[in-house]
């Protein structure tokens, strides 16, 4: 048997093949952060030189990480901890480039989970000492916590005629989170809404502590699987803002938002933690071999359409993302109108598309028997629970983004929410 | 019979007649009646909002004896009698040529003409390119059939329709055809054609024949429904020759969307119509094709017409032409005992000689 040799480094041997070409593990290594180095290049994060610490500090930006402990959070943290590590071994008198928080966060595992694993992360990097040297800091959130900050959810409907109505007068105590599992039978909104939480608890984190530059670990592969997780949401305006613009403005803030990964396959990283030894600070991954097509999420369809894929049509992610990334926002300046849910700007009226798409009025009774029916449905809808939607409280409307909405379409109408 | 009928087994839009079935599109349990009624009237705001037509048009519906056309043909004498649009319906049809497919469906389109009572036009390949799709997949392979059987379709219909002096095509795309070419688009990269996918009507610059979708909203599946519940006569039988096979993996991914969520067809037209391009750039490279024979294609800048037959093209020499000319050469290497190769020059006079 031969053995293949690195393509690059012409010396060692082959471990990993990756499109079409052998690497040995440390030119594998350097190739995936050469793809992270040119994603950062900007000269904001290059290696500050000055005789102390103080002199550069001004010129030091902060980034967050938002990890989430997957292979790409641990694979970019790894990228970014070595970067950093260089930076302040190249002189004397250099200082790292940025700051990095690292915000430790999970919808999935328990707090405990998430501080153990943080611990050992720490540990692996020399501690709370080492890491501190690369002015890199850890921070543990509780997506919950975040949650409750709203003080209690409301009632959210959507009416026969897609009109979308809030009920505040009725706040129930609890968390959204363990509302969005027990409440929500629907697995696809479920995870949809679940992402929405996701994004607000990160983003107001930053917000709060001041930072303005957001690194999300997705890899390309994960990308192309928002790309077309979003188009059949019909979230389709948020491919622009995730791939197209690189920002999201908050509340008169604007965030940028960097992804170091976005050239780097799912593979690649799967590699690249086995070779760097980093599998086992991955949170548990859900197992998907034996579930029914039925049970399975929009995101889990997508992502193995791509898995399915992928062998005969190599370019499909790569070409994807790239479509993705020619996109821009569909709005025009001016008034704009967030959602209630997910306070994505809204573009145009789903109520209205929706409505003039579908018909909800049926052909009235005509025979006896049709009006006897009609008589009986009308004195069994009398029970107010049956009215609930038409008759109870002080209902507002309240505006929504489509993919909102159609989160509420496949819920039959109603859920609660965290909206203020 | 006075029976006890269960308040829950009504239809939810009526609530007096019983719920015969699960709507595709939002799962609501209707009656054959209300579905019938909600069918149609979605198809007639579709059609208003739009403005698809103007009264005392001449509209060719394009008829292939499927079931989309066939409903279609259907829907449109209901709503043009019911809200009196004025519209004069023609049926026209296009004989590719493909024995044991085109035959039995043309024979349907045949039956509709009657059944609808209807004019009817058959236009057909072989009189038309002097190729039948059996020549060409016999020719060049089954893999490209779909590629050279759009391009020919889509100049057949338009020479059909002003060969009755029609300016307008409808066609039987649904909803689920939209939300798949929204996905193909993305996951070809095509940006190009991104933001004009979803588009009810497409109009190319300066062409003679605009088209339209009618149902461009409507589910594939209550299409179906529409049909068996009126009863309607189609042919059922797919296409001999398979779509490509990239097609069949999005239309794949589509079927699963949509079983674990069926709002995700019409989610999908909706991102569809939200796709923007960054910034609009010429597309230099549609403007010079390389033929077949190795010869390069300028553009063409004026007069916008193909050099060889005379259709509105954005090149010098129309994409049937450029197909069909590669095909001659194949024609020609099969023809090697010496038999006289007039294919290409048959195939001008042919083209020259259609009334326009
Ligand atoms: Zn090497
Ligand atoms: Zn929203
Ligand atoms: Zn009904
Ligand atoms: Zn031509």
């Amino acid at each position: 048997m031969v053995i293949a040799q690195c393509q690059k480094c012409k010396r060692e041997p082959s471990t990993v093949v990756s499109r079409k070409e052998t690497f040995c593990k440390s030119c594998f290594l350097k190739f995936v952060k050469g793809k992270q180095r040119k994603q950062m290049k900007d000269g904001r994060f290059k290696v500050k030189y000055g005789r102390n610490e103080d002199q550069t500090t001004e010129k030091t930006v902060s980034a967050i990480l938002a990890f989430r402990f997957d292979g790409s959070s641990l694979v970019l943290l790894d990228i970014l901890i070595s970067w950093l590590e260089e930076q302040l071994a190249m002189s004397p008198r250099a200082h790292v480039g940025f700051n990095l928080t690292v915000l430790c966060y999970s919808l999935e595992q328990p707090q405990s989970w998430i501080a153990e694993k943080a611990t050992q992360i720490k540990t692996k990097y020399h501690g709370e000492e080492g890491i501190s040297r690369l002015h890199v800091k850890f921070e543990i959130l509780d997506c919950n916590d975040e949650v409750k900050r709203n003080e209690g959810l409301s009632g959210i409907y959507l009416t026969d005629h897609f009109e979308s109505l809030i009920d505040r007068s009725n706040k129930v105590k609890g968390d959204a989170l363990k509302m969005i599992d027990t409440q929500i039978q629907d697995k696809s909104a479920q995870e949809d809404l679940k992402s929405v939480v996701e994004r607000d608890v990160i983003v107001r984190h930053c917000l709060q502590l001041e930072c303005s530059i957001l690194l999300l670990p997705d890899c390309m592969s994960e990308l192309a699987i928002s790309v077309l997780a979003f188009t059949a949401r019909g979230r389709g305006e948020r491919i622009s803002e995730t791939l197209g613009d690189n920002y999201i403005d908050v509340d008169g803030n604007r965030l940028e938002v960097l992804y170091p990964l976005r050239d780097i396959l799912k593979s690649e990283i799967e590699s690249y933690l086995k070779i760097c030894d980093l599998e086992r600070f991955q949170a548990p991954k859900i197992d998907n071999t034996f579930k029914s097509v039925k049970n399975k999420t929009v995101n889990e369809l997508v992502r193995e359409y791509f898995e399915s894929v992928e062998p005969e049509y190599p370019e499909v992610i790569s070409t994807v993302v790239k479509a993705g990334s020619k996109l821009r926002i569909p709005f025009s300046e001016g008034d704009v109108k967030r959602c209630g849910i997910c306070r994505e700007i809204i573009n145009d009226d789903p109520q209205n598309w929706l409505e003039s798409i579908t018909v909800n009025e049926g052909i009235p009774a005509k025979t006896e028997e049709e009006k006897r029916n009609y008589e009986l449905y009308l004195s069994s809808i009398q029970r107010p629970e049956e009215r609930e939607l038409y008759t109870a409280g002080n209902k507002e409307s309240i505006s929504l983004c489509f993919g909102c909405v159609a989160d509420l379409r496949n819920l039959r109408g109603k859920f609660s929410w965290p909206a203020d | 019979m006075p029976s006890a009928v269960k308040i829950n087994a009504l239809c939810e839009l009526c609530h007096c007649r019983k719920a015969v079935m699960r709507r595709p599109k939002n799962l609501q349990k209707l009656c054959k009646e209300c579905f019938i009624h909600v069918f149609e009237t979605e198809i007639h705001r579709t059609i208003q909002r739009e403005h698809l037509f103007y009264r005392g048009e001449s509209v060719a519906i394009g008829a292939s004896g499927g079931k989309d056309s066939t409903v279609l043909a259907a829907v449109m004498k209901t709503l043009n009698e019911r809200y009196d649009y004025g519209l004069h319906l023609i049926l026209l049809s296009i004989d590719e040529g493909i024995v044991g497919y085109r035959d039995d469906s043309l024979a349907t389109v045949k039956r509709n003409q009657s059944q609808y009572e209807m004019p009817l036009e058959i236009v057909s390949y072989k009189q038309l390119y002097d190729w039948t799709m059996d020549e060409i997949v016999a020719c060049s392979g089954i893999k490209s059939s779909c590629t050279y059987c759009g391009v020919l379709r889509r100049q057949a219909l338009d020479r059909g329709a002003l060969k009755l002096e029609v300016h307008h095509v409808i066609t039987g795309h649904n909803a689920d055809d939209m939300a798949e070419t929204v996905l193909l688009n993305i996951l070809r990269g095509d940006t190009a054609r991104i933001e004009q996918s979803v588009n009810i009507t497409t109009n190319s610059q300066g062409s003679p024949v605009k088209r339209s979708k009618p149902f461009k909203y409507a589910y594939e599946k209550e299409i179906v429904l529409y049909a068996h519940y009126r009863k309607l006569d189609y042919f059922s039988t797919e296409c001999t020759y398979a779509p490509e096979a990239f097609r069949g993996t999005a239309r794949t991914l589509l079927k699963n969307l949509e079983l674990v969520r069926p709002s995700c067809i019409l989610d999908i037209i909706h991102s569809g119509e939200q796709l923007k391009l960054k910034h609009k750039r010429r597309n230099a490279s549609s403007e010079m094709e390389v033929r077949s024979n190795g010869s390069v294609s300028l553009p063409n800048k004026d007069g916008n017409r193909c050099e060889r037959c005379g259709y509105l093209s954005t090149n010098r020499i129309c994409k049937a032409c450029i197909l069909l000319e590669g095909l001659e050469i194949n024609r020609a290497k099969v023809q090697i005992d010496g038999t006289s190769v007039d294919g290409a020059a048959k195939l001008t006079k042919t083209l020259e000689h259609l009334a326009f």
